[in-house]
């Protein structure tokens, strides 16, 4: 599957989320359903990296539940390369806010884990694993169990566990949430570095705006739910770029602007009717 | 930039030797009042202990009768002859055998059938009902039936014990393999896992703090069925010693039976006590239930 | 993810039309679900109940095993003459006298206790061997003290409650985030509000996990106890079945025992709720 492949798939749309609304009924509650995202458009061309920003709640994450094939939706439908998402969609890799590393395995182990299941055999994927691990300088921990990691670096084994079976698109969710600025700006250069590697498609849901535009060729802001696409910016910062200082960048203050407009009337409203 | 003298006192080339300083005489002070500390409790432990023993021998045959309260003293002759007839040995097999026996039938049945009702939603919720009615029966109240089933001999034991330790196993197992985060599930299946994949990486290792927490309470759990089942009908184990030497007024003996199975139990809970760290990955999980 | 608040002036016919096909769909999965599960429970009882009936006596002899036609009849029998009522009425007594005694003594003790940290440190080896050796090993211990009444059996119902909400009570105590104490401390409060405003309502929820699970012990206590010992209750009523080899009074006896632990917590969970609205009670399932 080398070039000719690539060829056509260089053609086709990576994802394609075609008129999406998807509804859901919150559990222990009433049986009242929410409305979560509705009349969702939008493409990925293979090799973008897209953010998803937007106010809390509004659907981000559903979009990433929905390629991944974890929930489908209420009507419309997500394709990935042309093909209607199903099932539990495994060519795409998911990164989730929490780590999700297993506790009981070591770092090395967890690492492996993807290659595992795909039957890959033991000398190679613990070749391949100690790679990644050394890639992201955790060389030495490759026998620490993830309650013996610091948070950055169960961040990182997160990532590479994914990255690690070369999935085209990958799918991440407030990956660094929980971490402190430092380490965030760390963790989001290394990221790029990996990604610039082979270049996978990435959807990445955010809050932290600065965040989307070191790392973005695209994004997507949505309104307060039910979530909708509000606006599709493109990021047209040069590449490769240091997260340390991107808001140095001509172009960022503007673009910086555009978005938290756009972010901050959607917040108001959400507050205007929803809470009252 | 002013010199460091000022603010100290000290030459700045002092400064390192004595921050040392400091930080030795607060550990000192520390070390100092913890040892303080445990040399406190440790006499007043012991002081504790003692004023209790002297207490009972004093007051047993004065204040209480001896028929109440047998002296230490008494109780400890009683124990010595037990000890040298081999009377305690003899009984004491008999209910160990009980206990470890049922011990393992008990949690190899909880887990085993926990399998199944774990990992099968809707099989859980059909038979959950049942489980909860079977619960509420106390299990000492199933002592009678399966001795009218068994007999006198060891089975109704081993049976009595086996259900004493069984629930406990179950439900903790079953809550074990219940209690998987979502996460962990939802991305080992975007990874490609299969079934089979989920359940040997996945479900199995998150049952297994659940299993090794229950398995550390329920040895003693096992000896109390089987001792229910000798107070209740058996003509040799530690339990009929016991009340053998209740309906013989033997106030000494009783005390030295208790005293026995108590201890007994004491050692078989300090023995399981480092399953509590035995997996390096993780801290303890609590336990549901418990019997005695 | 969080519950996400859906403005209402933004929804559009082809909004709502969405919404009420999710919500008719959930509304039909939901009731079939609840159909297959209720029924498959309701078609094992019967089932079980039918095989014990009817099918049973061909695998065992009957004799031992009975059928739930002969339950059924014990306990009408036994309401008609009004023996299991007194019987019930007997353990009843015994069982919830024990777990009222047990309750109240394990909370006096651990307030006492609670007073004093010190005094808890140097006995906490103490009652940590206290409380792993099994109190229904004193069972004969306590019949052979006071005989075949009431006494012996309410002694060990307490005492197996006892220790549990004591245990509980000072496990919740000390688990109390100190910030709580110091910021009382500071407020002023006095060693006794300490306990009694901060402590023991910081606590209650460990507290009332104690006292809301160990009826059914203080039953363990008081049957036991009429096991080894008695003329009449429940216990006594089970294992005479048992001698005589009548199987299905045995199990009437069972049945009734389960029966009444079962409505006593119950009435527990209620009370809870009724006393104490904002304990939050954990639902199984």
């Amino acid at each position: 599957m080398e070039t000719t492949e690539q060829a056509t798939t260089a053609t086709k749309t990576s994802v394609d989320f075609q008129d999406v609304y998807k509804a859901f009924i919150a559990r222990g509650r009433s049986d009242d359903p929410i409305l979560a995202l509705a009349d969702v458009n939008f493409r990925v061309e293979p090799g973008e990296f897209v953010s998803l920003v937007g106010p809390s709640g509004c659907g981000k994450s559903t979009c990433l539940n929905l390629l991944a094939g974890l929930s489908k939706p209420s009507s419309g439908q997500v394709m990935h390369h042309g093909a209607k998402v199903e099932s539990i969609n495994t060519s795409v890799g998911y990164i989730t806010q929490d780590d999700n590393l297993l506790p009981w395995r070591s770092l090395m182990a967890n690492v492996e884990l993807a290659l595992e299941f795909q039957g890959v055999a033991k000398a190679e994927r613990q070749q391949r694993a100690q790679e990644f691990i050394e890639l992201v300088g955790l060389g030495g921990f490759e026998q620490h169990y993830p309650h013996e990691l610091s948070g950055g670096m169960r961040k990182r084994a997160g990532i590479i566990r994914t990255l690690i079976y070369d999935s085209d698109v990958v799918l991440m969710d407030e990956p660094f949430g929980p971490l402190d600025a430092q380490t965030r700006v760390i963790l989001q250069a290394e990221l790029l570095r990996l990604w610039e590697r082979s270049r996978p498609t990435v959807l990445f849901v955010t809050h932290d705006l600065v965040e989307a535009i070191a790392l973005s060729d695209r994004i997507l802001v949505f309104t307060s739910g039910p979530g909708t696409i509000k606006r599709d910016y493109k990021v047209e910062l040069p590449r490769p770029r240091d997260p340390f200082h991107i808001h140095e960048t001509p172009g960022f203050d503007e673009l910086y602007d555009a978005l938290w407009t756009d972010i901050r009337t959607e917040i108001e409203k959400s507050r205007g009717s929803g809470v009252g | 930039m002013r010199d460091a003298t000022h603010i100290t006192g000290v030459p700045p080339t002092d400064l390192l030797s004595f921050g040392d300083q400091v930080l030795a005489e607060e550990r000192r002070r520390f070390n100092a009042a913890n040892r303080d500390h445990r040399r406190f409790l440790i006499t007043a432990r012991l002081g504790v202990f003692a004023a209790a023993l002297i207490l009972w021998e004093v007051a047993s045959g004065t204040i209480i009768r001896h028929f109440f309260i047998a002296a230490p003293s008494t109780v400890s002759v009683a124990l010595y002859r037990w000890a040298v007839s081999g009377e305690l040995w003899y009984h004491a097999q008999f209910t160990l055998t009980a206990t470890f026996l049922g011990y393992l039938f008990g949690s190899l049945a909880g887990i085993l059938l926990a399998w199944p009702l774990g990992i099968m939603r809707t099989l859980y919720r059909i038979t959950e009902p049942y489980f909860l009615v079977a619960y509420s029966v106390p299990a000492v109240a199933m002592g009678p039936v399966f001795i009218l089933w068994f007999g006198l001999g060891m089975t109704p034991k081993v049976v009595l014990a086996s259900y004493f330790v069984f629930f406990i196993v179950f439900i903790n197992t079953v809550t074990g393999f219940q209690q998987v985060p979502q996460g962990l599930l939802d991305v080992t299946r975007v990874m490609g896992a299969s079934r089979i994949d989920t359940l040997r990486t996945v479900i199995f290792p998150n049952a297994i703090p659940y299993v090794l927490a229950a398995l550390r309470i329920t040895l003693p759990a096992a000896m109390i069925g089987a001792v229910v089942g000798e107070f209740i009908a058996s003509n040799r184990g530690l339990g009929y010693l016991t009340r053998a030497a209740a309906s013989r007024y033997s106030t000494a003996g009783v005390i030295a039976g208790v005293l026995v199975l108590g201890g007994i139990v004491l050692v078989m809970s300090l023995m399981l006590r480092p399953l509590r760290h035995a997996l390096r990955w993780q801290d303890a999980v609590e336990v549901k239930g418990g019997a005695d | 993810m969080s519950a996400i608040a859906t403005p209402a002036a933004t929804l559009s016919p082809r909004h709502e039309e969405v919404i009420a096909a999710a919500a008719a769909q959930h509304r039909r999965a939901v009731r079939r679900e609840r159909l297959v599960i209720r029924s498959s429970i309701i078609g094992i009882g019967v089932f079980v109940l039918l095989f014990w009936e009817f099918g049973l006596g061909y695998l065992v002899e009957q004799r031992y095993v009975s059928t739930p036609s002969a339950v059924l009849e014990r306990l009408i029998g036994g309401l008609q003459s009004g023996q299991l009522l007194r019987d019930t009425r007997v353990t009843f007594i015994e069982a919830s006298s024990g777990y009222v005694i047990g309750v109240v003594v394990g909370l006096v003790g651990a307030f006492f206790l609670a007073l004093s940290r010190r005094a808890y440190e140097v006995l906490e080896p103490y009652l940590l061997w206290f409380y792993s050796i099994p109190k229904i090993a004193l069972a004969p211990l306590f019949i052979m003290w006071f005989g075949l009444g009431y006494m012996p059996k309410v002694l060990l119902a307490a005492l197996m409650v006892f220790f549990i909400v004591f245990m509980n009570t000072v496990a919740g105590v000390h688990s109390i985030n100190r910030g709580l104490l110091d910021v009382s401390r500071v407020f002023g409060a006095s060693k006794l509000a300490l306990v009694t405003k901060v402590m023991f309502p910081a606590a209650a929820p460990a507290i009332m996990a104690g006292i809301r699970i160990t009826f059914s012990r203080a039953m363990v206590g008081a049957i036991l106890a009429e096991f080894i010992a008695s003329t009449q209750g429940l216990g006594f009523m089970i294992v005479r079945g048992s001698r005589q080899f009548d199987i299905a009074t045995v199990f009437a006896g069972i049945v009734v025992v389960a029966a009444l632990v079962m409505t006593v917590n119950a009435f527990i969970r209620w009370l809870e709720g009724k006393l104490l609205p904002w304990s939050k009670q954990e639902v199984h399932g």
